[in-house]
């Protein structure tokens, strides 16, 4: 910046270098987020197929719903969407729920003194920091039916006369995608709460104690209420990331009818069936979905946006 | 120390034990299952009978493991970089200056890093096909951009906005252009953020699948996760899971590493992203 | 060099006003403090001066020239900072060269520069150390270091002292005369600290809620304040207020009812005082005595505080209002004691009801 600029104030300085150093980032996200956003819409209203992306018509809504020869067709009237649909919201609810629970607990643990804590952390630290794929394998060989160490426990213990099949029952497939997520993410959710837990004041807990307050009431009434904003956003995060959920569904079960997420199926019409305008609208609900939760979060949660930077 | 302290410290013991075991031994079991090979694989054991290499071995030169992870390298390495030059400059721009639509704009942002991933696949197939950038390293960066770059974004704009406002004020005094402040007052000062950011950021990019599952088709663009997702042995029915683990183990080793060096950043930087947000 | 002249400046922040037409001008190498209360606005002006933030209106001139639409860079200013705002990264060659690199001046030029400086604050020994290895004194030397570098035509220093402790503040407010004695440049410091206002100015300028109340040598605030709130600010120990009564004119004085029952000729310019008015008689502690006959006020000694050369005693008047004399040492009544006190007619101060002072001679 020049000459030119001396006859600027230093707030339009500020402002002019604002917008032309996010223009770069603006630019990428249009090109890399919007532009393909848009365009998922689009195709969500056409006939589009992945072998030839070009030739499609526009059908309308026909991808959503249509009435053809007297039958509801359409992804609205799909039983496998609504299968999806369904699975995928019980997934969220029980492991974020689970990992609310766990992280909680885990938490606490590590807030207290005890040797080697700073080990502790790091160890819990490690199922996060390993990619979903390599855990979903790790996890299928656990839960292996015929050679699976889990079965071998409970069949040694006397839990089980008989292997079971968790990732082949339907029944049960569900609850081992449950069980690897909680594993791979309670440890996300632990930091977080412990992060909150460590800016807690001291000297309400010793209040309590000089009043002989019972611990556990002092967790309900003084830590729970003081750790739930932070603990509130955590869960939200987690649960917009549950409904994303591919990843461990798609290798753990092989994205088989009784596990298959919103996000498996939508990839499953798009690249499998090819069928692009139909995966497309299921993209676009799934988009709808998670759009809508996320802003009634924002406006509910009132998040801090536009914070001022701070001394 | 009476018998009920002592058998809640017992208590408070078995529950960090618990802790731990369940954090640890998916792992440790893969890498027990990693040093066997052939029939050793289906006796059930806690403890390795010998340490067998054979698998190892077999990943890199059966599986041309060596060029996938370098291909997982480039991508994440390019996708980092990339991110943190540009969000470093959005975030002196959203952190620090106040102008109007800036809240607008976090919300943005924001936004992107909920998309779910699939809400934008169709859209960017179509994109990378446009560029022709299908089955090639240089899409895979690009699609993966819109998971790092948003996220950077936000944590490091909250990192921006803790450094004192004075300091900025001094170097306007001092006749320093915008670019000039950022580069040479904040740039330094910000990077105990941005090393966790980065970090983070390679571990998205190091981890992504569905995008390096649908862009890429050969063997010589694959990444990383899409490799192990893809292992398979002679038969259908059953996979070679001693390959398949040793496979897991090296992928996951300098990730397991990383994450404990800087442990403590992590934690920083994971809290700067979702609490403070 | 250059003078500074602020024409009917106004700020505002988010429809709230923080400065309110601001008139006031800054002559060539004269040291000007502006000193109020916290929130008066004081710093808020220098920042509009430096150019940190934009006015809403009027204009400012450095030098006669119109900088008001011009940012810090375009304005030849230096500024220090009350937290000194060092770069921690860089050490403090690097902190005193910044503003000459950022200038594109030449190497050679720097080094000579930055050595001269170094030598005038004795930091030779301390440039290649970061500012978190300085002492606080030393911090502040750097700033200032900082500041001189670029020889700016007008100096901003914004509490530079506040975050010292006593006795290097003292130490640090001389080394700052010193400064100006030898560079005569424009300087314009703001304090909360009357002290160092007096001190330290050719000119004060005492804000408060956004307006100049007055703007004067040191002396000429202390002697002729234009108004309660300037009497009350300035001096080391707060003027006495007395609530008292306009009895009637005589050439050239006001008579006026103090508190107790005593009367009082105030020698001062008493033009629109009608009798029976109720006026506000300031008086400082320094300036009250023993009475040696009939007092002027009178009441028990309700604390004395010994200071060594001087004692303070606080007398309650009969009213119930508190005054504070400052007595030479051991001459002090006891605690409890009835205290008397005269009042030197040509040290009294006498304001109208709305606050504003009568003329004195």
């Amino acid at each position: 910046m020049t000459r030119h600029d001396d006859a600027l104030g230093l707030a339009r300085i500020r402002i002019r270098a604002a917008w032309m150093f996010l223009a770069p980032t603006l630019i990428v996200l249009a090109a890399v987020a919007g532009w393909p956003l848009l365009r998922t819409i689009w195709f969500s209203f056409t006939d589009a197929e992945l072998g030839n992306l070009s030739g499609y018509r526009f059908i309308g809504f026909a991808n959503y719903l249509e009435r053809y020869e007297g039958e509801w067709l359409g992804l609205l009237a799909d039983p496998a969407w609504w299968g999806a649909v369904r699975r995928t919201i019980w997934f969220a609810l029980v492991s974020v729920s689970l990992e609310a629970v766990l992280g909680m607990i885990v938490a606490l643990a590590l807030n207290a003194r005890f040797p080697l804590r700073g080990l502790v952390r790091a160890a819990i630290l490690i199922p996060w920091a390993i990619p979903t794929i390599v855990s979903a394998r790790m996890w299928a060989w656990m839960l292996n039916d015929q050679f699976g160490v889990i079965n071998h426990a409970l069949l040694a213990l006397g839990l089980i006369d008989a292997p079971v099949a968790w990732l082949a029952d339907p029944d049960l497939a569900l609850w081992a995608v449950v069980i690897v997520d909680v594993w791979k993410t309670t440890p996300f959710v632990a930091l977080l709460i412990l992060a909150a837990l460590q800016m807690l004041p001291g000297d309400c807990y010793e209040a309590a104690r000089v009043d002989g307050i019972h611990p556990v009431r002092v967790f309900f009434r003084v830590t729970l209420p003081l750790i739930r904003p932070a603990l509130v956003v955590a869960l939200i995060f987690r649960a917009l990331d549950a409904l994303r959920v591919f990843d461990l569904v798609y290798v753990l079960t092989s994205g088989s009818a009784g596990t298959m997420s919103m996000s498996v199926y939508a990839r499953q019409q798009l690249v499998d069936f090819q069928d692009v305008g139909y995966g497309s609208a299921a993209s676009t609900l799934l988009f709808l979905v998670i759009a809508l939760l996320t802003l009634s979060v924002v406006v509910l949660g009132r998040l801090r946006l536009d914070g001022e930077a701070g001394r | 120390m009476n018998a009920a302290r002592l058998a809640g410290r017992l208590a408070f013991a078995l529950l960090l034990l618990a802790i731990i075991l369940f954090a640890l031994f998916p792992f440790y079991h893969a890498l027990v299952t990693s040093f066997r090979s052939g029939s050793e694989l289906f006796i059930p054991g806690l403890f390795p009978a010998a340490l067998d290499p054979r698998n190892y071995a077999l990943v890199f030169t059966q599986q041309n493991f060596g060029r996938t992870v370098l291909n997982s390298v480039l991508v994440a390495v390019a996708v980092v970089g990339f991110s943190m030059l540009l969000a470093v400059a959005a975030a002196y721009a959203l952190g620090r200056v106040r102008f109007r639509g800036r809240g607008a704009l976090m919300l943005t942002i924001l936004g992107v890093s909920m998309f779910p991933q699939v809400a934008v696949l169709s859209g960017m197939f179509e994109l990378i096909r446009a560029l022709g950038l299908y089955d090639t390293l240089p899409g895979l960066m690009l699609a993966n951009l819109v998971l790092t770059l948003p996220f950077t974004v936000w944590v490091l704009t909250t990192f921006m906005r803790e450094l004192p406002k004075e300091l900025e004020e001094a170097a306007y005094v001092d006749g320093a252009p915008p670019l000039t402040v950022v580069r040479r007052v904040f740039l330094p000062l910000l990077w105990p953020a941005m090393v966790p950011t980065a970090l983070l950021a390679f571990i998205v990019s190091w981890n992504e699948f569905l995008f390096a599952f649908t862009f890429t088709l050969s063997a010589e663009t694959r990444t990383v996760p899409v490799a192990i997702a893809l292992l398979s042995g002679g038969s259908r029915q059953e996979l070679p899971w001693g390959l398949v683990m040793a496979a897991s183990v090296i992928v996951t080793l300098p990730i397991v590493a990383l994450v404990l060096t800087f442990q403590r950043k992590i934690v920083s930087g994971l809290t700067a992203g979702a609490v403070k947000g | 060099m250059a003078g500074v002249s602020l024409r009917r400046v106004r700020k505002s922040f988010d429809g709230q006003t923080v400065i309110r037409d601001i008139d006031l001008d800054i002559a060539d190498g004269e040291f000007c403090v502006f000193v109020g209360p916290s929130g008066c606005g004081k710093s808020t002006l220098l920042r509009l001066v430096a150019g940190l933030e934009t006015v809403s209106g009027g204009a400012v001139l450095i030098g006669g020239e119109d900088v008001t639409a011009a940012p810090p860079r375009a304005r030849g200013i230096a500024m220090v900072f009350q937290s000194y705002a060092l770069y921690p990264h860089m050490t403090v060659r690097e902190n005193i060269a910044f503003g000459l690199e950022t200038r594109r001046a030449r190497k050679a030029e720097i080094a000579a520069r930055v050595e001269a400086v170094a030598k005038r604050l004795e930091l030779e020994g301390l440039l290649e150390r970061l500012p978190k290895q300085l002492s606080g004194g030393q911090r502040q030397r750097v700033a200032i270091g900082r500041a001189i570098v670029r020889e700016p035509r007008v100096f901003l220093f914004d509490e530079p002292l506040s975050n010292l402790d006593a006795s290097l503040r003292v130490q640090m407010r001389i080394e700052i005369a010193r400064l100006h004695q030898s560079l005569r440049t424009t300087m314009i410091y703001v304090t909360h600290d009357q002290v160092e206002a007096m001190t330290l100015a050719d000119k004060i300028v005492v804000l408060n809620a956004g307006r100049v109340e007055q703007a004067g040598a040191p002396t000429e605030l202390y002697r002729h304040p234009r108004n309660l709130f300037v009497a009350g600010f300035i001096g080391s120990r707060r003027m006495n207020f007395l609530p008292v009564r306009a009895e009637g004119m005589r050439d050239g004085a006001v008579e006026v009812l103090l508190p107790g029952g005593g009367r009082l000729a105030v020698p001062v310019a008493g033009e629109g005082a009608r009798a029976g008015e109720a006026l506000t008689l300031g008086i400082r502690p320094e300036h009250l005595r023993l009475a040696g006959g009939a007092p002027d006020l009178a009441g028990p000694v309700e604390v004395v505080e010994e200071l060594g050369d001087e004692q303070l005693a606080y007398l309650r008047l009969p009213d119930g209002g508190l005054v504070t004399a400052r007595l030479e040492s051991g001459t002090a009544p006891r605690e409890g004691e009835t205290g008397a006190l005269e009042l030197p007619p040509a040290e009294c101060h006498l304001f109208r009801a709305d606050g504003s002072a009568f003329g004195r001679p």
